[in-house]
């Protein structure tokens, strides 16, 4: 759990980077596999949840405020996964990113390939919502408050959702 | 009831994690500094547009004559510093005296680009290279790409600098950023090529591999979109579902390297195959019998030393 310092505790600037250095640690590679089980590419999710930090530290002041930071930035990264902007990314500067080298060898178990293979073939809605749910760890009443519907829709959108995805995995 | 999904994600999860390597906090700290500096740049550009239009308009009404420094430099210089560089070939050229305020607009190219420089006279000089961002980055702040520094002489010296266009750069301006002592006294000449033997825009169909790849007459169950990689880059796309059978997998790179194109059942490796990235890209072939739906399609690329542009690749599954 992250925690974010309070108010006085220390000077301001080392505060604002200590918090948003904790809340990154903490938070980046949950958002990252939320994002990588929406949009199928993992290299992709990094970066929309980098990106997603990057401007959350630019008004880092305001956003550290905030009642829960962590919402505002997954907000942000999932506003950019269904947005334009993944596709304009493919047009910016990777020269200037700093990448780590990968392991070439190393993909993903055949457990991981089928579920996200199974949320792959749902609706964006439905597969937006098993992902909130199970990897966000949101309620019904927090995925619908986010997504700006009834909780019945969400309810319909998991339960469909769920006999999709078991349909799916048992197909595999 | 135990929601049995609950378990399966949350080994999902736990896997991906393992796979994840965050950029880091530091890199989040080293972009948005860098952001902050471009907009402040931008600023301070367009204050100096501003005053120096002013000035400018200052002297028209004035009628001031040119100043006498920049009218005293031997016309033959830029030509001498035009001889001290590369011939041949598609390339960029100018050969100019030296003068205050010099900037020239130019597109921006693929491949690896060499930039020459030479002065000849006194002085010592330095271009600056820099990007205008495209509209769709959001940006606007020019962004350095690269640098050259020569140094005047009556014999001049050829210098040389490699870069490559980020993609985000819509056009390239060579500006004199340093002279002073050189405005009035030399002239130069620059020459800009690139590796990929002729001057090809981002846009231009040769240039792109998903143009030699098939779009219609041949069954495509899956394509790719155009992908840019870089040397440390490695992109994975888990397909569609494809039926079993036996397929083509057809792969084409452009840029100066090679990709490797592996396709993936699970942790099994079904191909493993190096396409050479060239200009211009060419179609390769690679047969693949899956009998298993869950396949996926990995791309790494590996590039020659001091190769630094990004490589462009696309691929399409055609059943056979």
């Amino acid at each position: 759990m992250t925690t974010i310092a309070e108010p006085g505790a220390l000077p301001a600037v080392h505060r604002d980077q200590l918090s948003f250095d904790e809340v990154y640690a903490a938070h980046y590679a949950d958002l990252t596999v939320q994002l990588y089980a929406y949009c199928g590419d993992r290299q992709e999710a990094q970066d929309l949840v980098q990106e997603a930090f990057c401007r959350a530290l630019s008004r880092w002041r305001t956003v550290a405020e905030y009642e829960d930071p962590i919402a505002w930035i997954r907000r942000v990264a999932w506003n950019l996964a269904v947005s334009g902007w993944r596709r304009r990314r493919t047009a910016l500067g990777f020269l200037s990113r700093q990448r780590r080298e990968e392991p070439a060898q190393e993909g993903p178990g055949p457990d991981r390939v089928a579920l996200f293979a199974a949320l792959a073939a749902l609706p964006a809605p439905q597969r937006r919502a098993l992902v909130l749910h199970y990897l966000a760890d949101l309620s019904v009443a927090e995925i619908a408050e986010r997504e700006s519907v009834p909780t019945g829709t969400v309810k319909s959108w998991l339960s469909r959702g769920r006999t999709a995805l078991a349909e799916e995995v048992r197909r595999d | 009831m135990t929601d049995p999904f609950e378990n399966l994600f949350a080994e999902a999860r736990i896997e991906a994690v393992r796979q994840i390597q965050p950029p880091g906090a530091v890199a989040a700290h080293q972009v948005v500094r860098r952001r902050r500096t471009v907009g402040l740049a931008a600023v301070a550009l367009a204050v100096l547009v501003v005053a120096g239009g002013s000035t400018l308009l200052a002297q028209q009404r004035s009628a001031a004559p040119a100043p006498a420094s920049t009218r005293s430099v031997d016309d033959g210089l830029p030509g001498i510093a035009r001889g001290k560089l590369a011939k041949g070939g598609p390339a960029i050229e100018a050969a100019d005296p030296v003068t205050a305020g010099y900037s020239r607009q130019y597109a921006t190219y693929v491949g690896n680009l060499t930039f020459e420089l030479a002065c000849a006279g006194k002085g010592r000089i330095t271009l600056v290279i820099e990007g205008i961002p495209n509209k769709e980055t959001g940006e606007s702040a020019p962004v350095e790409q690269a640098r050259a520094t020569a140094v005047c002489s009556a014999d001049p010296a050829r210098s040389a600098v490699r870069f490559s266009a980020s993609k985000a750069i819509s056009y390239l301006v060579v500006r004199l950023a340093d002279g002073t002592d050189a405005i009035g006294h030399a002239g130069f000449a620059y020459r800009l090529t690139s590796d990929a033997g002729v001057l090809m825009k981002p846009d231009d169909k040769r240039a792109d591999p998903g143009a030699v790849l098939p779009t219609t007459g041949e069954a495509v169950e899956a394509k790719s979109d155009l992908m840019w990689v870089h040397p440390i880059d490695l992109h994975m796309t888990e397909l569609p579902r494809l039926t079993p059978g036996t397929y083509q997998l057809a792969a084409a790179c452009g840029g100066s390297g090679v990709a490797t194109i592996q396709v993936r059942s699970g942790n099994r490796v079904l191909v493993n195959h190096d396409v050479p990235c060239q200009w211009q890209p060419k179609r390769a072939d690679i047969a693949v019998g899956v009998a298993d739906s869950s396949v996926s399609t990995w791309v790494a690329f590996r590039t020659p030393a001091g190769n630094t542009a990004p490589a462009r690749i696309a691929w399409a599954w055609i059943r056979a």
